[in-house]
């Protein structure tokens, strides 16, 4: 990052490279929503090429980066909530799609892959239903370590609260995914 | 299970306890079979939900990104080449720098005029100090030191005490020859004390606040005289102050003995001035100097200064007798001399009072205050008279100044002369 302060975009590339991953799976467990998440990247990432110059190098890159991800998705679900649209979780009412969610088939449509099985779609549509059902708290610190490796403190800074939080947090979000997982037939060991 | 508990078994599925944290908290899952549950369920659920794998953005994704940063970094690029130089300029080295550049062109632009002007003054004082060693006695003969020269402000004191003096009276001097003698101090008690007074100290304190002014180092070593010019204007014009002794240059004797007492005014000294008799100290050799004596001064082209216009070119001439004290102060006597021949005494006085300030720091005032002493002698004022002969002494800083202590003798005899009772008269034949 101080490279690319001084101007050197290869260094930024670097950047962008090692981080981006984690960045766009945050963003897109946390707004359930593939399209937003690029946007949602792509947005995190341009300010940080547009904020470059306000970084000091005391501040962990990653942790100014998850914070701006952070900040960008909680306005995007803000957002969405303002917009009244369709919740992911509601039921869709229909015949064919009885106790299917809009969840459900966005998962099932996106990740669809001929090499995949249906078994496994259907656990993957589970999952990615799981974590959407956390709460905002919950899936973020879920999110952050699980699909972007963070540890614990790192976490903590990004979401402003004491680690100890961090960890309950984490703990009520594993309770919550099991009972989710228990209570749509996803079994331990029959993955 | 306390929150304790919870953290650890958080940290425990995560991996975050150390290796003896997580052999202690595993001793305690053999012991609590209820956490060793709740472990095992936890790390069971993680286990399912790490099934779903994190997915690899979209290529185009980083695209537009970087098209951007591109961008920003050849922005920045420049930026930071200005920042550079910014930060250069206003950090230490810019600051050197930038003090460098005001001392260059203070350098080039101020000093040469604060040189200058500076150097006036100095130049003045390395004038007079030449203008004393080109007046340099022959070997031997010692010569006057610039701190003792600085008894400026007595001599000038003297001046205005004597300038008072009337004007009207008929004189002729002859080479230093007492040609008349006439007492004036009943025409100068005359005026009053008061007047004489306030003029003296009104022009003393000009003439000291014209001293402090002064660039030129070394004057303030002048203080004694001053003093000792304050009590011999005090005790000329009657206001009590008391003399003190110059002290410097070695010649406190004299100096004691030329200073007066309010007690006296106006009286001529008792004589000192018997100094003739008194053995003379042996003077430096470093303060070489004798004025020229007035009885030497060129007479041959007196006729030079028969008219004013003459005398006024030598005036203005004498604006620069910095450069040449001794030839002034010859061309100075020369016109005095004029004005006297020509019965102008208050003029003579004036270009002899303003030779004295012209030269208030060369030793060549001396041949001035001869002058003016034998002027005031054949007055009659022999009082004025010995005040400058003995102020003669001190400037030269030479005792054995031969034409002030001819004039001391002169005095001297003058003095005997009126103190002599007038021959009885013969008695009135019947």
């Amino acid at each position: 990052m101080a490279a690319f302060k001084k101007g050197d975009a290869r260094a930024f590339e670097k950047l962008l490279k090692r981080h981006e991953k984690s960045v766009f799976n945050f963003c897109f467990r946390m707004l359930s929503d593939r399209e937003a998440a690029h946007d949602a990247t792509q947005e995190v990432f341009l300010k940080v090429v547009r904020n470059a110059a306000k970084w000091e190098r005391q501040a962990k890159f990653t942790t100014w980066l998850f914070t701006l991800a952070r900040n960008h998705c909680i306005d995007g679900l803000r957002k969405a909530s303002h917009r009244k649209t369709t919740s992911l979780d509601q039921s869709l009412k229909g015949a064919e799609d009885k106790g299917t969610t809009l969840g459900d088939r966005v998962a099932d449509e996106q990740s669809v892959t001929p090499d995949r099985g249906a078994e496994s779609l259907r656990l993957r549509q589970t999952l990615a239903q799981a974590i959407t059902s956390l709460s905002q708290e919950q899936r973020e610190v879920f999110v952050m370590r699980e699909y972007s490796g963070m540890p614990f403190k790192e976490i903590a800074e990004v979401v402003g609260v004491p680690e100890n939080t961090v960890k309950s947090r984490m703990r009520y979000a594993l309770e919550h995914l099991r009972g989710f997982l228990a209570k749509h037939g996803v079994k331990p060991g029959t993955t | 299970m306390t929150q304790h508990d919870d953290q650890q078994l958080v940290d425990y599925l995560f991996d975050e306890l150390s290796e003896e944290e997580a052999t202690n908290f595993e001793h305690l899952l053999e012991e609590d079979t209820a956490l060793d549950a709740e472990v095992s369920s936890l790390e069971d659920t993680l286990g399912v939900m790490r099934e779903l794998e994190a997915e690899d953005p979209p290529q185009w994704l980083s695209s537009k990104v970087m098209a951007e940063a591109r961008q920003v970094a050849e922005e920045s690029q420049k930026d930071s080449l200005f920042d550079r130089l910014r930060k250069f300029m206003w950090g230490p080295a810019g600051g050197l720098v930038g003090a460098g550049a005001v001392a260059v062109v203070l350098a080039v632009f101020v000093t040469p005029q604060m040189v200058m002007e500076n150097a006036a003054p100095t130049a003045d004082q390395l004038a007079y100090e030449m203008g004393a060693r080109e007046l340099e006695a022959p070997p031997g003969v010692p010569s006057a030191a610039p701190a003792k020269s600085a008894a400026s402000g007595e001599v000038s004191d003297l001046e205005e005490r004597a300038d008072l003096a009337p004007d009207s009276e008929p004189s002729v001097i002859q080479d230093g020859l007492l040609a008349k003698e006439q007492p004036t101090r009943s025409a100068r008690a005359q005026r009053g004390p008061k007047t004489e007074t306030a003029k003296l100290a009104k022009a003393g304190k000009k003439r000291r606040a014209r001293r402090s002014r002064s660039p030129r180092g070394g004057r303030a070593e002048a203080a004694p005289s001053d003093d000792l010019s304050i009590g011999d204007l005090g005790a000329m014009s009657g206001v009590g102050a008391s003399g003190q002794a110059s002290g410097g240059g070695g010649l406190g004797t004299k100096a004691t003995a030329a200073a007066p007492t309010a007690a006296a005014p106006a009286q001529p000294r008792p004589a000192v001035q018997a100094a003739p008799a008194k053995p003379q100290p042996k003077a430096k050799p470093s303060r070489s100097f004798e004025p020229p004596p007035p009885a030497e001064a060129p007479a041959a082209d007196e006729d030079a200064f028969a008219d004013g216009k003459a005398k006024a070119e030598k005036k203005k001439d004498a604006n620069d007798s910095r450069a040449n004290p001794r030839q002034y102060a010859q061309d100075m006597v020369r016109a005095a001399r004029e004005e006297l021949r020509r019965g102008e005494v208050g003029s003579a006085r004036r270009v002899l009072i303003q030779a004295a300030q012209r030269l208030s720091a060369h030793p060549a005032r001396g041949w001035i205050f001869v002058e003016r002493g034998r002027l005031e002698l054949n007055h009659g004022d022999l009082g004025v008279a010995r005040r400058y002969a003995q102020a003669a002494l001190d400037v030269a800083d030479f005792e054995g100044y031969p034409a002030a202590r001819s004039l001391l003798n002169e005095i001297q005899r003058a003095q005997s002369a009126s103190d002599a009772p007038a021959p009885a008269a013969p008695p009135a034949d019947r």
